[in-house]
């Protein structure tokens, strides 16, 4: 019998009313590896769904509440990367058309070969995967990497990816830390779904309920029982976006979900476990106890992973400045003295803060070509490097006054104060701003 | 016994539980036969028509080609609008042969 190989990750629930036959798939599945579970009605299948993820469904077509095409339209509607296959014993094509119309993917007919299952599976759960991946790129192609952007190379993130530890991701403000957090769910195979929070900003109470949830009554306005990220995230990631930013007392509790996989909803009795994932992000150094406790960091940071701000990896903007515009309107070229423009730029937004100006000033730009009077940089937080130069053509002499000019400026024309700056005499610098031809000299 | 399914232990598995409860799920089979033959309303004959079509998938994919060949035929009839006298004739046969290979299994 020819093997194939079902990813790793790979989940499916078999909605079969005949327990006999659900427990050989269930049974067959989990023996290749799939997380597999079983539901014998639509009804029980819609609970599963909401509660878990999944790739891919099997129903059969005949079942005690009916034929599954409601579930796959509410199911698709909720979640259009999961896929379905239908079985049935019933050799007509009515089944099967009915069924593809409402959105599953293949149909089988029983008896069900085994091997061919198993190929179709393989198959479907590739694309869900691929589906879920570009679902959490937003359609982009997701894929955090440049030259230099972290301290890891790719397969060095790939290989943290697919571990289950927890993972903390250091960078500056914008310079792609969500993205990376997407990307390792996405390459971390985990079935579960990837769910973020940003933590500044929220209180205890809110926070708490956020990841933890809540029951019904816990607080006033609890109306109704809601799930937490914890929960949700089972079998996937939860990413702590601003981690440094957590208030102290709600650091304690996730220790102790960390430590424990366990928690409870706030107001409930019950303990829920999970084994989501968490990857963390700040901008902050975690390692410093007063932004994070020891104990948590130590937790959480089982691998990381910085990345580098922008402007230290200049030789990389034109592939993010590029891959932007073409996200932005394809065609559009960037002008030689335009990328010379964005190079000298200090970006302490960093690929965010370049997206926002690639936006606006494509946006607004006449022409195929963005040329640098159509660039719309933020003028006013410009570095010195950041003056307009199309190339580096001024002599030495040419520099000095520049600089000279600057600082008399800075100092209101305060030459005393200029003098000290520049760290000359008051003479020589008067000396010097004659030679320049200054109107303001005495 | 069919293709595919000869060397997996998850099926072997599995026909070791459908054996054992094959006495159960024939009785319940004849059972809805007979309400559809006595009241063959689409409520009866659908709630026969399932379970027939149930054991049909099940037994066909788990090799018992005896029990699922009667299995499919009821299905076939089943499914028509068949009136009742053409319809007990048409059921004869496969209860008869369903009997036989459940019979055989246990």
């Amino acid at each position: 019998m020819t093997t194939v190989s079902l990813p790793d990750s790979f989940s499916l629930l078999v909605l079969e009313d005949d327990p006999v036959l659900g427990a050989a798939i269930v049974d067959a599945m989990e023996g290749a590896g799939v997380r597999a579970s079983q539901a014998t009605s639509c009804a029980e299948a819609e609970s599963l769904l909401q509660r878990e993820s999944f790739d891919v469904v099997l129903a059969d077509w005949l079942l005690p509440d009916g034929d599954p095409t409601e579930l796959i339209a509410t199911s698709l509607g909720r979640d259009d990367t999961l896929q379905f296959v239908v079985m049935s014993g019933e050799q007509t094509g009515a089944a099967a058309s009915a069924a593809i119309k409402a959105g599953a993917e293949q149909f089988v007919f029983k008896p069900i070969d085994f091997e061919a299952l198993r190929i179709i599976l393989a198959r479907l759960a590739k694309k869900a995967q691929e589906a879920r991946r570009a679902a959490l790129s937003g359609g982009e192609e997701l894929d955090p990497f440049g030259a230099g952007v972290a301290d890891l190379d790719r397969s060095q993130c790939a290989k943290i990816a697919l571990q289950r530890g927890n993972v903390i991701i250091s960078g500056e403000t914008g310079s792609g830390k969500g993205v990376m957090a997407k990307w390792i769910h996405a390459e971390s195979g985990r079935p579960g779904p990837f769910v973020g929070l940003n933590c500044a900003g929220l209180n205890p109470e809110l926070l708490e309920s956020e990841l933890f949830g809540h029951e019904r009554g816990a607080f006033t306005g609890a109306t109704q029982r809601k799930r937490g990220l914890f929960e949700l995230a089972r079998a996937g990631t939860v990413f702590l976006d601003e981690l440094g930013e957590l208030p102290r007392v709600s650091q304690a509790k996730i220790l102790k979900v960390v430590e424990e996989g366990r928690f409870r909803r706030l107001g409930g009795t019950q303990e829920i476990a999970t084994d989501a994932r968490i990857v963390g992000a700040s901008h902050r150094d975690l390692s410093d106890p007063s932004v994070l406790r020891t104990d948590l960091y130590y937790r959480l940071a089982t691998f990381q992973i910085t990345i580098r701000p922008l402007r230290e990896r200049p030789h990389a903007l034109e592939g993010i400045a590029q891959g932007i515009i073409r996200s932005i309107r394809p065609g559009v070229k960037l002008a030689p003295e335009t990328l010379a423009a964005l190079r000298d730029y200090h970006w302490p937004g960093n690929v965010r803060e370049l997206r926002n100006v690639l936006e606006r000033s494509v946006s607004l730009m006449d022409g195929p070509v963005l040329t640098p009077g159509a660039l719309d940089l933020p003028t006013a937080r410009r570095t010195q490097r950041s003056e307009p130069h199309p190339a580096p053509t001024l002599s030495l002499a040419e520099v000095e006054a520049n600089y000279i000019d600057r600082v008399v400026r800075h100092c209101s024309g305060n030459l005393t104060q200029a003098a000290k700056i520049l760290k000359i005499s008051r003479t020589t610098l008067y000396k010097k701003l004659a030679a320049l031809g200054a109107e303001n000299v005495a | 016994m069919s293709g595919s399914a000869l060397h997996d232990p998850a099926l072997d598995r599995a026909r070791r539980m459908f054996v054992q409860g094959a006495t159960r799920r024939l009785e319940e089979l004849q059972c809805a036969l007979d309400c559809a033959l006595a009241r063959p309303t689409e409520e009866n004959r659908f709630a026969a028509f399932r379970l027939a079509h149930t054991l049909a998938g099940t037994s066909a994919t788990l090799g018992f080609d005896a029990v699922s060949a009667p299995c499919f035929e009821l299905v076939g009839v089943l499914r028509g609008e068949a009136a009742l006298p053409e319809l007990a004739a048409a059921l004869q046969a496969p209860r008869c042969a369903l009997t036989r290979a459940l019979s055989q299994l246990g």
